[in-house]
């Protein structure tokens, strides 16, 4: 498909197993061909589940135990797949080395940054002296200053764990380097710096690199070429540019279409529908057909081959000769935008005025966490609480639940004072819990595992006694879009969707005025987050709730707020309807969250300092 | 790098251990005025007694003043090391306790440095090959191990080893390094397989889950050696659990000892405590406690001491991350 016969990396009809006991198999990956040059990015992007991240693990022979990979994965000329386990260990990270999503677990925690630089290098014979020489320049190559040598993992921030990890993954000067979604743990503005700073080092030395990724966007800014991944099998091929204008399979399209545009709010978003299915039970069919909303019989009649289509790119869809020119109609159709809710007249439903909060207080380790924040949610409104870690926002929300209280500063939910928790009369308490309830970030452990969703939603009911009212766990799945069947499901049988759906659900059941939501898609996948911002949407028309988002995420805060607080270091420092927030940010941290959003344009390369928002924490 | 943190640390804890300390000395006390009988017939021992020779005690050990003034009194002997004098022998408490306590502080730390070696050893092997038929037999045998009682299992080592095969003696504590340790070789491997499945355990566990850390997988996609990752990077991440356990089984070994001492004829200061509880030596009885004690909570501070040694985020107190 590239000009030159010979690859950096060329891996051909690579497929990963895991070997259950009894010597059956469970296909993860199959038939993956991908190859990478010098001076080339490419990226790999998959939602969870895809195999995008085992992929990687087994190019550096790195698979956990019970999982095999076969094929060929030539790596200049060697296949790496083969190599005796004694040269294993000399080629990881002096020819290819892996950088991890988790720079808060990535490092030795008991091990200062220096010498982890150091355990890399590969000049043979240098002494103490020089090793230290050396590792204070990789520092620099990465915008560290020399001081960071001597600091623990832990008295660093997310962002500068990040690059001296990235730096320990380049000690061994490799040719070829894969990030595994190196930016998805870090906050927006520290996101942009990493991606920026990976690419500049790449074109600094000249190596190749697979960034694998779960954004479209931020594959389209970083990457040459992109390889999209679903359910363990290649979907499409293709230049950044040309996958972005024209996407040639459907999953690629329900990608772009689920992806909540920054730019514009949209009336409702495309979702995929379902979720990512497990790849074994997709593995002898078209992996998307289940999903796919232009499937006939002929996808399912067998596993499709990549067929190539113009220069360079390639897709697996059998039927995209047929339903290129739908695709192409559907992508024009939605970019229509929609008007946001003119501002509220209604009373007010949540006064926060002036609340001050402060950890540890009287300690050395004192840390203001809300210094005097004030904002206001009207009846039926909905707004956004924008801030990056460490700004207060999520400390402000549990305030609200009464999980915190402020140290001063007053709280009004639906006309009671809730300042103090501690102190309400049971009847307050009781409409207080009524009035507000919380979706939390992770559905994982927000439902408790041992019960069933029917139980948990009887609970919820039994307590807000609403019986009466003809609400019934049946109409509470009803309105949250899960089958009344699911009342018989515990958690673990269900998707991150569908337990997100069941989150909402217990929260409705005692009848709310306003939801909480802390960054409650944030953990799901892309084409999943579409669906439950859709549900977020009807909701809102539905039963008329507040809601109060807290989100990092601006282009969530486009699709489903009225009005948007931005929140930095425990202050308020610009409010206002989201649009005017959005399309002309008057504060300079608002304005630099805004530009960190990845665009889809390519990045342009800088070798950055670690900026002053990433101060040691 | 600075010692100050071990400075301000260690003038922390002794706030919390001296009032600890005070505590303990005060129930240690009361065990006079606890114990069946009364006070000046225990001092008194099984002698005759007549109401001269009670009154005569009484005025001795001041029986007559406060109960908070005796304790006091006997405090301030307690700190200058004075612990009264045994009533069996006669003697001052603080010497007969020295005399017996070099049997069982080689006995408890060779036992330990049994059990920690063995342990550590066999629960990295199980950690390495885990969820194969060696991993499954060594944690089953360490199972065996600790249901065991030290006596039960040091008189099967003294039929098997001491008579059977006769390789090691049967009694006695032997003289000069080598001697002893010849003496003390069973008795020590009798303490040590009951607390070496703690280690075993605590090893075991704590390295499997450090293996599956993300900064050991980055550690290996760098190219460092196995040998390197497995000490320098997992088993030094493991060792916190590890310390917690092995300060557990060095307290046990001094408790354990009075089982074994007794099984294996030995003068130490486990069979000591026993000599004293059964002959109703209280003031002997109490110095014993007192030794104990302090012994229990000295290993407890050098646990938190090497905590911070192994691990500096509890030595900066971050808690983060």
């Amino acid at each position: 498909m590239s000009g030159s016969a010979f690859h950096l990396l060329d891996v051909s009809d690579l497929s990963i197993d895991v070997v259950l006991p009894g010597g059956r198999t469970r296909s993860i990956v199959s038939g993956l061909n991908l190859h990478v040059d010098l001076g080339e990015t490419v990226g790999i992007v998959g939602e969870s589940g895809s195999g995008k991240s085992l992929t990687a693990r087994s190019l550096l022979r790195l698979l956990p135990r019970g999982v095999r990979a076969t094929g060929r994965a030539e790596f200049a000329g060697t296949d790496v797949l083969d190599l005796p386990e004694r040269h294993v260990a000399r080629y990881r990270g002096s020819r290819l080395a892996l950088l991890f999503q988790d720079p808060f677990t990535i490092l030795n925690p008991v091990l200062r940054c220096g010498p982890q630089i150091e355990e890399g290098l590969r000049d043979e014979g240098l002494s103490r002296r020089q090793k230290r020489k050396e590792s204070v320049r990789r520092l620099a190559e990465v915008g560290l200053p020399e001081h960071i040598a001597d600091r623990y993992p832990f008295q660093l921030s997310g962002g500068m764990r990040q690059r001296v990890a990235l730096a320990a993954a380049l000690a061994g000067n490799p040719e070829l380097l894969i990030a595994d979604e190196p930016s998805t743990a870090l906050d927006v503005t520290t996101q942009a710096e990493i991606l920026r700073l990976l690419k500049s080092l790449q074109e600094a030395r000249g190596m190749g690199l697979i960034l694998i990724t779960h954004d479209l966007r931020v594959a389209f800014s970083a990457c040459d070429r992109i390889y999209v991944l679903y359910a363990g099998g290649l979907m499409e091929v293709g230049g950044a540019r040309d996958l972005e204008d024209h996407p040639l399979h459907p999953y690629t399209l329900g990608l772009l279409l689920s992806e909540p545009p920054v730019d514009r709010r949209l009336s409702a978003l495309v979702a995929i529908p379902g979720a990512v299915p497990p790849a074994d039970e997709v593995s002898g069919v078209c992996r998307f057909s289940p999903r796919c909303r232009w499937v006939r019989d002929v996808c399912r009649a067998g596993p499709p081959r990549l067929v190539p289509r113009g220069p360079g790119r390639a897709t697996a869809c059998v039927r995209i000769d047929e339903i290129d020119v739908e695709m192409v109609a559907l992508r024009r159709a939605v970019v229509a935008p929609a008007a946001v809710k003119e501002p509220s007249e209604a009373a007010a439903l949540v006064r926060v005025s002036d609340v001050a909060k402060v950890f540890d207080k009287g300690t050395p380790r004192a840390n203001p966490a809300l210094k005097g924040v004030s904002l206001t949610i009207r009846d039926g409104e909905s707004i956004g609480l924008v801030g990056e870690s460490g700004s207060g926002k999520t400390t402000l929300a549990r305030c609200l639940l009464g999980l915190e209280q402020p140290d001063s500063g007053e709280l009004r939910i639906a006309g009671i004072d809730a300042s103090r928790y501690d102190r309400l009369r049971t009847g307050d308490l009781q409409r207080l819990r009524r009035a507000v309830q919380v979706v939390f970030q992770d559905p994982y452990s927000s439902l408790n595992p041992a019960h069933r969703v029917g139980f948990a939603l009887e609970e919820a009911l039994r307590m807000a006694g609403r019986r009466d009212d003809g609400v019934t766990v049946a109409s509470l799945l009803d309105q949250v879009g899960l089958p009344a069947a699911y009342a018989k499901r515990r958690p673990v049988a269900l998707s991150g969707g569908e337990r997100q759906r069941v989150a909402i659900a217990r929260a409705l059941a005692v009848g709310p005025r306003i939801l909480v939501c802390d960054e409650p898609v944030s953990s799901l996948d892309v084409s999943v987050q579409a669906q439950v911002l859709n549900l977020f949407g009807a909701l809102r028309t539905e039963l008329g709730l507040s809601y109060l988002f807290i989100t990092h995420d601006l282009a969530v805060v486009r699709q489903v707020v009225d009005r948007v607080y931005v929140l930095y270091r425990g202050e308020i420092v610009e409010q206002g309807p989201v649009d005017r927030v959005l399309d002309a940010p008057e504060h300079e941290y608002t304005k630099r969250l805004i530009a960190s959003v990845p665009s889809g344009e390519p990045v342009v390369a800088s070798p950055s300092v670690a900026s002053e928002a990433e101060a040691v924490s | 790098m600075t010692l100050g943190w071990l400075a301000r640390f260690l003038a922390s804890r002794l706030l919390v251990l001296i009032p600890l300390l005070l505590v303990i000395s005060f129930g240690v006390f009361s065990l006079l005025q606890l114990a069946p009988s009364t006070p000046e017939r225990i001092l008194l021992g099984g002698r005759p007694s007549t109401p001269e020779v009670l009154a005569a005690i009484r005025e001795r050990y001041h029986l007559d003043d406060p109960f908070l003034v005796q304790y006091g009194r006997w405090l301030v002997g307690v700190v200058q090391l004075d612990f009264g004098t045994s009533i069996r022998a006669g003697e001052p408490v603080l010497p007969m306790i020295i005399r017996r306590l070099d049997i069982t502080v080689f006995l408890g730390l060779f036992g330990f440095v049994i059990a920690l070696v063995v342990g550590l050893l066999v629960g990295m092997v199980a950690a390495l090959r885990r969820g194969s038929p060696l991993d499954r037999a060594l944690v089953a045998l360490s199972v065996v191990g600790v249901s065991a009682p030290a006596f039960a299992s040091g008189i099967l080592l003294l039929y098997l080893f001491g008579v059977v095969l006769d390789w090691f003696p049967v009694f006695g504590a032997g003289d000069g390094m080598l001697d002893r340790l010849w003496h003390l070789t069973l008795p020590a491997v009798a303490l040590a397989l009951s607390a070496m499945a703690l280690i075993v355990k605590v090893t075991r566990a704590a390295l499997i889950e450090e293996l599956e850390r993300d900064y050991v997988a980055f550690a290996r996609a760098r190219g460092l050696s196995f040998r390197r990752v497995l000490f320098g990077y997992a088993l030094r991440n493991a060792l916190v659990s590890v310390v917690t356990a092995s300060g557990l089984v060095l307290i046990y070994m001094l408790t354990g000892a009075v089982l074994v001492e007794v099984t294996f004829t030995l003068p130490g200061v486990g069979s000591l405590l026993v000599e004293a509880v059964q002959g109703l030596d209280i003031p002997l009885v109490q110095g014993l406690v007192i030794v104990i004690a302090v012994f229990i909570v000295v290993v407890h501070l050098i646990i938190d001491i090497l905590y911070r040694l192994i691990d500096p985020r509890i030595r900066f107190g971050g808690a983060h991350g």
